[in-house]
């Protein structure tokens, strides 16, 4: 058991009072996001796959270093769920639970980077909506969705199997167009949020990805709405969030380093 | 605040845990765990499995959105990824607890903390070695309770670790409903206010069903 002297310990709880105050004061982080431009329209010739996933069922493939994952949600579907795992070592996958403490907040959106167990960004969200992501309800399951029904539990057991993984690398997930709030007495509630829009994930890694096209748990419709998911390559890879805060940019040295 | 009847004397089984190492057990179904927090402000990272299946395990996003609530407190049950009732909560002398932001890795504290944080040991390595034991890898490590670590979620979103608010001899227990693998790891921060600074030992009981 390592012990630490009175002076290591005084200079850690410093430390930590300023990396606090600089990642939950707001400021320079939105200034960097808010002038970064915006995606656009994606170019008709720059999608390598397109695919409207109907309500309630799932898509799943590898999505390169550099293209765009964009999950588009014209119809306002309450709540898709999504999975990553690193195609060159699948145990690495996305953690949610890093991804919002490391970043200081559970409201992820424009400008932030979903972040994996290994302390790398597997993806940078480079355009969509400031927040209206989940990551502490997760998606649904067998019991939320009801029986007869699919869910995107078991949406992502059988994308899994499909990529030679299973049942154990389905561990939590994320949900885009998912406002889920905490309010001021710790009850999970769903938000006011826009919920039609698209969503640009920019892959940092090779990956593979999961997207289910369920109802989230706790939306007050359970009715889903066709969606649609699109990789393509922009013509120049938008980079903002690489240097949106420090703790983005120490995940990227991660990135470097795993190479 | 809920308190338990059940008397130290009768235990079973106590196991005192090192300030930064790990443990792990059988609960039976039926069995009571109490983890002690015997000196105050120190997070008790803990995952459970189904003994007989390990893939089946603590969810803490099916756990929080049956409870619709984003901590763990007395009253809870912690709810599998099948969906089934792992255990109940039945007492808490602190109030509630995290289940959101996770287990702190050698891996994670670079990004939190800086690369030169990078030598230092952290709960996932715990982990790992207990769930080796088990016959369990790095990928059966999902998101765990933190026993005695405060995290706020403010309604913006904001969220940190800030004191804790456990005082020396605070403790959960929690009864099993079914046979369940416990792994714990005594957590080794020294980066964040999870443990006050300064890791401490905890102490674990097992007793019976009355």
């Amino acid at each position: 058991m390592t012990t630490f002297s009175p002076e290591i310990i005084a200079a850690a709880k410093a430390r930590y009072g300023e990396l606090k105050a600089a990642g939950q004061t707001e400021g320079a982080f939105e200034a960097r996001r808010d002038a970064a431009p915006r995606l656009g329209a994606i170019p008709a010739d720059a999608a390598r796959f397109t695919d409207e996933i109907p309500a309630d069922w799932y898509w799943h493939g590898h999505v390169a270093a550099g293209e765009i994952l964009s999950i588009d949600n014209p119809a306002a579907t309450p709540g898709a769920s999504l999975i990553l795992w690193s195609a060159v070592d699948p145990s690495e996958r996305l953690n949610p639970a890093d991804t919002i403490k490391v970043q200081w907040t559970a409201a992820i959106g424009r400008g932030r980077v979903l972040l994996s167990d290994m302390g790398r960004a597997m993806a940078s969200v480079v355009d969509g909506p400031d927040a209206a992501m989940d990551f502490v309800a997760g998606g649904s399951t067998a019991f939320s969705a009801g029986p007869g029904r699919f869910n995107a539990r078991d949406h992502f057991i059988k994308a899994a199997a499909k990529h030679g993984l299973g049942k154990r690398d389905v561990g939590p997930v994320m949900s885009l167009f998912a406002p889920v709030v905490t309010d001021a007495e710790g009850n999970l509630v769903w938000g006011d949020a826009p919920l039609a829009g698209r969503v640009d994930l920019l892959a940092e890694m090779d990956l593979i990805a999961a997207v289910a096209n369920c109802p989230h748990p706790l939306a007050p419709s359970a009715e889903a709405r066709p969606i649609t998911i699109t990789l393509w390559r922009p013509a120049s890879a938008p980079d903002f969030c690489r240097t949106a805060t420090p703790e983005a940019e120490r995940a990227f040295i991660n990135n470097e380093a795993g190479r | 605040m809920t308190r338990s009847s059940l008397d130290p004397a009768a235990a079973v089984a106590r196991h005192e845990i090192a300030a930064t190492l790990g443990w792990s057990g059988l609960v039976k179904k039926g069995q009571s765990i109490r983890i002690v927090d015997s000196c105050g402000q120190q997070a008790v990272d803990t995952l459970f499995y189904n003994a007989h299946d390990t893939s089946e395990r603590y969810s803490a996003q099916d756990t929080l959105q049956a409870a619709r609530y984003a901590y763990i407190r007395a009253g809870t049950t912690l709810i599998s990824n099948d969906g089934n009732p792992m255990l109940t909560m039945t007492a808490d002398t602190v109030g509630y607890h995290d289940t959101s932001a996770g287990a702190c890795s050698v891996e994670s504290n670079t990004v939190r903390f800086g690369h030169e944080t990078r030598h230092l040991h952290a709960c996932r390595e715990n982990f790992v070695v207990e769930a080796a034991r088990w016959g369990m890898q790095k990928r059966d490590i999902v998101s765990n309770i933190n026993f005695f670590m405060n995290v706020p979620i403010e309604p913006d979103g904001r969220l940190a670790i800030v004191d804790g608010l456990s005082e020396p001899g605070n403790y959960v227990e929690l009864v099993a409903l079914m046979d369940v693998i416990c792994l714990i790891s005594n957590c080794p921060q020294i980066n964040n206010p999870c443990n006050g600074f300064d890791p401490t030992p905890i102490e674990v009981l097992i007793w019976d069903p009355a």
